[in-house]
């Protein structure tokens, strides 16, 4: 690997990411109330809870496409509440989405689109094709390839992507968020609609991420054995509020959260 | 596998090479009409480039373009000109590409904020303005008759009919021979330039931008900035096809550069295919040669009418227009990648043809449709 592509924020420690009282209002509805978390560095944090419980709106608010009514969000010594989304992902925080959001062309464009942030040629540049351009395209390339074969999609790098499988389209975008080379990688159900199999591959995937890059990882997920496997804290939200937090263990016997899931009338039956 | 790739690269090469040696031929054999057919057309294709990168990839839909390519056009004519600053012709030329470009720039806080068709709409009221401005303000534009177009000059060689005189294997160069090269060689550098912008960053960016504004911002692509880009690029392609598209006219009027030519550059891309260099380029010459080659013979054609004939009947470039009407539905229904996607369809099923000769498929059996075919990616409108 060349050093120029390399970026120094896989080598250093990611930084902590804290929540603090966040609160989200949609005209009247109070989407988050209050939610605090801490991310510790080099840690799976899961963030779990029924559907509308607002995990996906507090992805949008780390990754800046909504701006929370009150609280803050810091990445280290960075703020991140009134940063640009663009900005945000400069900083090395990259995300999946829970419904499939890749664009038209190949494996390898998609893949490229994640070291939007690493690369500098401008427009300039690119139309005239400049030798430097050129060269930091190919040296892109390569690592983005390297990506690729890390996901297991080395083999349709050159693929188009509405070609592919859904649980491929859904490496492809695992892929892309990698190829930010991030800090924090927030993903969003990564594994919703897989089949076992491609279940066992991505949870496999994620864990050897996290043990060779040690980067930060916040996971929302409706799939408790995978939460349970890969999660060193859990933060369960229900309507917007946080109603518990802790190791997985602890949190799959909390009384709250049984409730949240199963209703009032839980006899002590496990969560998942 | 390098080996492949090298006489892919090779083949590539080769193909290039005869299509520029193909492209030089026309001013040996045809006569001016032809040529003014094709200087007309790779003007178009010019600017339906620069469309094509705005709408096609980034999906920003413009109605403006007529006011850009006006800017190109006559901020040439009055740079190089008299009443103008008088600057040497080719000074002129990229100064008014770059004030086409400019002109793009001081609308981007609307271009890098306002989405898909409502951008439309926006630009919309730059064709008007324009339109107004070229027809009241008679010291720079020559209002309601325009200006006569200074001929360009590089070095010592004019691109006119003599001065000096030119003859080229037996064949007397005028301004239409001279200016065919000028138009290849700036439609050549439409080519290299929007072709190396679609395949690397920004070029990702935009298009990332048109299919999900969310996953681009989300992945570092400053929205606005790359909107604002996209329409100063595609704004500074108008120039450059307004500059030659002056230089082939000789004279600029006001009348030209109104809202039907926009809607003409719209109906080239799409026809064309959206978002590709090569479609955007054939729907150009499509719009551009149809209504001059439908006047020229339309004493042969039936139910057109020669040019200020018979009342009534319907005039070659009406008739022309209803033509590229018919085919933009046509297009729409049946092939909504265009010009270039049935291109690239065909060429998709002759490959398949060759590289398997041994399974030729039964004549007698319908062949499944080609992989490229059921690829098509999704469709989205500008």
């Amino acid at each position: 690997m060349n050093d120029r592509t390399t970026n120094d924020r896989t080598t250093t420690a990611p930084p902590e990411l804290a929540v603090r009282d966040v609160t989200v209002r949609f005209a009247g509805l109070t989407a988050l109330d209050g939610v605090s978390f801490t991310v510790a560095p080099g840690s799976v944090h899961a963030l779990i809870g029924p559907n509308g419980a607002g995990k996906s709106t507090c992805f949008n608010v780390l990754s800046g496409l909504c701006r929370p009514a009150s609280g803050t969000v810091t990445l280290g010594g960075t703020e991140l509440t009134r940063l640009a989304p663009h900005r945000i992902a400069a900083l090395g925080v990259a995300r999946t989405f829970q419904n499939i959001v890749t664009t038209q062309g190949t494996v390898a464009d998609n893949l490229m689109l994640g070291r939007h942030a690493l690369t500098r040629a401008g427009f300039t540049a690119s139309a005239l094709r400049l030798p430097g351009a050129r060269r930091e395209q190919r040296e892109h390339l390569a690592r983005a390839r390297e990506i690729a074969g890390l996901t297991g999609l080395g083999a349709h790098f050159d693929t188009p992507v509405g070609l592919l499988s859904y649980g491929d389209r859904k490496r492809v975008e695992l892929a892309r968020a990698l190829c930010l080379e991030p800090r924090v990688l927030l993903l969003d159900e990564p594994v919703a609609g897989m089949n076992a199999a491609e279940r066992a591959r991505t949870a496999e995937v994620v864990a050897g991420l996290r043990a060779e890059l040690g980067l930060s990882v916040v996971l929302v997920e409706h799939d408790m054995g995978l939460v349970m496997r890969l999660a060193d804290e859990v933060t369960v939200l229900d309507f917007g509020r946080p109603i518990a937090h802790g190791a997985p263990d602890e949190v799959r016997r909390d009384p709250e959260v049984l409730r949240a899931y199963l209703g009032t009338d839980a006899t002590g039956e496990d969560a998942a | 596998m390098s080996d492949r790739i090298t006489a892919l690269l090779t083949r590539r090469r080769a193909t290039l090479l005869t299509v520029a040696v193909l492209l030089c031929l026309p001013p040996f054999y045809l006569d001016a009409f032809w040529l003014r057919i094709g200087l007309f057309s790779m003007a178009a294709a010019i600017g339906a480039v620069g469309l094509a990168l705005l709408s096609g990839t980034a999906g920003q839909l413009s109605l403006g373009h007529a006011f850009f390519l006006a800017v190109g056009a006559y901020g040439y004519t009055w740079l190089a000109g008299d009443p103008g600053p008088g600057l040497p012709t080719v000074v002129a030329v990229p100064l008014a590409v770059l004030m086409a470009g400019l002109a793009g720039g001081l609308f981007s806080p609307v271009a890098g904020r306002v989405k898909g068709i409502y951008l439309g709409i926006a630009t919309l009221a730059l064709v008007f303005l324009g339109h107004h401005v070229l027809l009241t303000a008679e010291s720079v534009t020559g209002g309601f008759n325009g200006r006569s177009v200074p001929p360009l000059s590089l070095g010592g060689f004019t691109f006119t009919a003599s001065d000096p005189e030119l003859t080229v294997l037996g064949v007397p160069f005028g301004a239409e021979e001279r200016l065919w090269f000028l138009g290849l060689a700036l439609f050549a550098l439409t080519w290299f330039t929007a072709r190396g912008l679609l395949r690397s960053r920004p070029g990702r960016a935009l298009a990332a931008l048109r299919d999900s504004e969310t996953a681009a911002a989300v992945m570092g692509v400053d929205v606005a900035r790359h909107r604002s880009a996209a329409f100063v690029v595609s704004s500074m392609y108008a120039g450059l096809a307004g500059v030659l598209l002056a230089l082939a006219f000789r004279r600029v009027v006001p009348d030209y550069f109104g809202l039907v030519l926009s809607v003409d550059y719209l109906a080239m891309i799409v026809v064309g295919g959206l978002g590709s260099v090569a479609g955007a380029t054939a729907g150009a010459v499509f719009v551009t040669a149809l209504p001059l080659l439908m006047t020229r013979y339309a004493d042969q054609l039936p139910l057109v009418a020669a040019p200020g004939s018979a009342e009534g009947a319907v005039g070659p470039t009406e008739a022309a227009r209803y033509l590229y009407g018919a085919a933009i539905v046509l297009v729409l229904l049946y092939a909504p990648d265009g010009l270039h996607g049935l291109a690239r369809r065909a060429r998709d099923r002759l490959r398949r043809r060759r590289t398997t000769p041994t399974s030729a498929p039964d004549p007698a059996v319908p062949s499944p449709p080609p992989p490229a075919a059921a690829a098509r990616p999704k469709e989205h409108t500008p």
